[in-house]
């Protein structure tokens, strides 16, 4: 599986470390200086729940006295961020797999009432990470994760959009489809044949 | 003389009809007195909810008769939103889509005759010209002949209503089955939506959408297609003329949604541009936020200019229907689409880079395919599978399969390709011939069973790579008819089965 992400990262004090991880192995942990588009190849994905989780580790709250986050008459001059713009597996977006919930590792002087989520786009303002999980085959998972919704039957024929990745009923008629072709099959192929031969 | 210009079902209920919005238009501009109903409209919000009116369908397609109680309600619904809103006015322009609002229409006219005698009745629309491959009558010759309507207008509407506004009842279109066609569509008046209540639609988003006409007939002659009947020659708005009228409706009723009825939105690569770069402009200067969606050829990669995918999403393109039909360049060829799968690749990537969507639209089981073009077919799945997850490819409507229509390319190909129908039971028969109960001794292996194992396997693999099938159980629903049809038909047959020949076709019945 190729993934690729588009990531910027601004300074204070040091440039921010970013770590990829799938199911727990760490495949990237490097400092993004600016702006980076990164590429990485992973194939030890196994047949259902891999996890995907993307965060930063170095940011300091305190510790030994130094902060990543420079304050001056209550404006932020200096920051440790990471911004994902895009991660992309295979060549598909997935940002949105993301939820836009970022989970708080709480580390230092960081308030222990500090939540341990919070609602971001994509904006890495702490320690902590994003993640989503993907099955294979990694298409047919992205597609029912970032696609399929629960149906809703009061919306119109024409437009009901709710019904599409939902196959239940088409694998019934299908059913029946064939069991009219076992039934031609069985009582009926000399007749088809002499016609089709005619 | 009180003019009112009336739609019937069945029509799309999340727009109002463009039509009549433009006869009404041209009645007004000819200085008559004319307003506009929308019975279409009035059904949708007299029956309890959305469900009881899909349910009408399959009578307007003539799948099923109705049942007592709908017609026992139609017939209410006639009385209460039709004739009392209708008494007040002198002629009636009524106009008919197509073949699935011949039902109504027919209910329709016989309540007028009945309770509005003397009332002058004019039927129009591509529904009075529709006709069966055997060559039976058009539906407004037959309401004509029952004394249902005064007149019938065939083909474009523009000119032929002011004729009959001067008093003409003879001429090209004028109960007579050789309309002209209009040269200049430039010169047509904008549709105008004034007529009608604009909040009263079912628009499927929260933005107000209105059909827009760009262009009457196609570039193309693909075999199986019947546009050609209707609109022999392809004439196109320019680009400006068309944009000016989509400016006009969102300046006028702040209409921002737009569908194309065109066969083609970039049938003329120049008008289409044009249009592009003026809705571009248009939007970056005003925010319109302009999105409209309709159907559109993929060209040859060598075709298309530098940025264009880029110009049409900046003027508010948003959601393309593309006949791809096949997996198979093979077969594509011969239907006359004229471009590959790997043209198709090229749009793909292109139309995901810049956020524009796809529907496919498939024909499986064409005259001359064979295993191979099938597998080809199926291959197609895993090979886009990638833009489906992208979001780039929004649906594929898998169809039903080829009918042979009527004046067609390929009805003229029917000795060419030795086709001969099977002719549904009596139990199963309807008036009309089934254009999809056909074989080809030239192509034995592709027989009736053949065909439908294709189609279901063709379905299986959309399902196994998670493609999103556009109505798959309603169009399965229709293949299952016709699987039973074809058992039907094998259960009647004679140990010996015998071929006859009617109306020029072949028939085993």
């Amino acid at each position: 599986m190729k993934i690729t992400i588009d990531i910027e990262g601004t300074f204070c004090n040091t440039w921010p470390n970013l770590v990829v991880e799938v199911n727990n192995q760490i495949i990237y942990s490097n400092y993004i200086i600016n702006s980076k588009i990164i590429e990485l190849q992973f194939d030890n994905l196994r047949q259902t729940g891999n996890r995907f989780v993307i965060g930063m580790d170095n940011k300091s709250f305190g510790k030994k006295g130094i902060w990543d986050t420079k304050t001056k008459n209550n404006q932020i001059i200096e920051d440790k961020t990471l911004t994902i713009r895009s991660i992309k597996l295979d060549d598909v977006e997935c940002i949105t797999l993301m939820n836009n919930i970022f989970h708080i590792q709480r580390v230092d002087k960081q308030p222990t009432y500090f939540p341990d989520k919070v609602q971001s786009q994509g904006v890495i303002n702490y320690n902590g990470y994003f993640t989503f999980s993907f099955d294979l085959p990694l298409y047919n998972s992205l597609i029912n994760l970032k696609y399929k919704k629960p149906m809703d039957n009061e919306i119109s024929y024409f437009s009901n959009y709710t019904k599409v990745f939902h196959y239940e009923e088409e694998k019934e008629v299908i059913n029946d489809i064939y069991n009219i072709l076992k039934e031609i099959d069985e009582k009926f192929s000399n007749k088809r044949a002499k016609i089709r031969n005619s | 003389m009180k003019n009112l210009v009336i739609s019937v079902p069945r029509l799309e209920i999340h727009r109002p009809p463009i039509s009549t919005a433009i006869i009404a238009e041209v009645i007004r501009s000819h200085g008559h007195n004319v307003q506009a109903l929308d019975l279409n409209c009035e059904l949708f919000h007299f029956l309890p909810d959305r469900q009881s009116y899909y349910n009408h369908d399959e009578i307007w397609d003539k799948r099923r008769p109705w049942t007592f109680a709908e017609l026992k309600n139609l017939i209410k619904f006639i009385k209460i939103k039709c004739l009392t809103k209708m008494e007040e006015y002198d002629r009636f322009w009524i106009s008919v889509f197509g073949s699935s609002g011949h039902v109504f229409t027919e209910l329709l006219l016989k309540s007028i005759r009945k309770h509005l005698p003397g009332k002058i009745i004019v039927l129009g629309g591509q529904g009075t010209f529709n006709v069966d491959i055997a060559g039976s009558k058009t539906f407004g010759y037959k309401m004509k002949e029952k004394n249902l309507c005064n007149l019938y207008l065939v083909g474009e509407g523009e000119e032929v209503v002011k004729d009959v506004l001067d008093g003409q009842l003879t001429g090209h279109g004028i109960s007579d089955e050789n309309p002209a066609q209009i040269k200049d569509l430039n010169a047509l008046p904008f549709p105008n939506y004034g007529f009608y209540d604009l909040d009263r639609y079912d628009y499927l988003t929260d933005n107000k959408e209105v059909f827009i006409v760009g262009s009457r007939g196609c570039v193309r002659r693909c075999t199986y297609c019947d546009v050609a009947k209707y609109w022999p020659k392809y004439r196109y708005r320019s680009g400006s003329n068309i944009a000016s009228e989509m400016i006009r409706h969102y300046e006028r009723h702040g209409v921002s949604n737009f569908y194309f009825t065109d066969s083609l939105v970039n049938g003329s690569m120049k008008a289409f541009n044009d249009m592009c770069e003026i809705l571009a402009k248009y939007n970056s200067q005003h925010k319109a936020g302009f999105k409209w969606r309709g159907q559109f050829i993929f060209r040859p990669k060598n075709q298309v200019p530098q940025d264009h995918f880029a110009t049409v999403a900046e003027a508010g393109g948003q959601e393309f229907y593309v006949g791809v039909e096949t997996g198979s360049d093979k077969i594509r060829w011969e239907m006359d689409k004229k471009f590959t799968n790997e043209d198709i690749d090229f749009q793909l990537e292109e139309f995901n880079k810049h956020g524009l969507r796809v529907f496919f639209l498939m024909l499986i089981g064409y005259v001359t395919e064979t295993i191979e073009d099938h597998r080809d077919t199926l291959k197609m799945f895993k090979r886009w599978q990638k833009y489906v997850a992208t979001g780039t490819i929004q649906g594929i409507d898998l169809a039903t399969g080829l009918e042979f229509l009527s004046n067609t390319p390929l009805e003229r190909q029917i000795q060419q390709h030795g086709v001969y129908f099977l002719k549904p039971t009596k139990k199963d028969s309807t008036e009309y011939v089934d254009h999809s109960m056909w074989q080809a001794r030239k192509n034995p292996d592709l027989d009736m069973y053949e065909r439908l194992r294709r189609r279901l396997e063709t379905h299986e693999e959309a399902i196994k790579y998670n493609w999103p099938i556009w109505r798959g159980s309603q169009r399965l629903k229709a293949v299952k008819s016709t699987a039973n049809k074809y058992l039907n038909f094998l259960k009647d047959q004679p140990t010996h089965p015998k071929i006859v020949v009617q109306d020029n076709l072949h028939f085993f019945e």
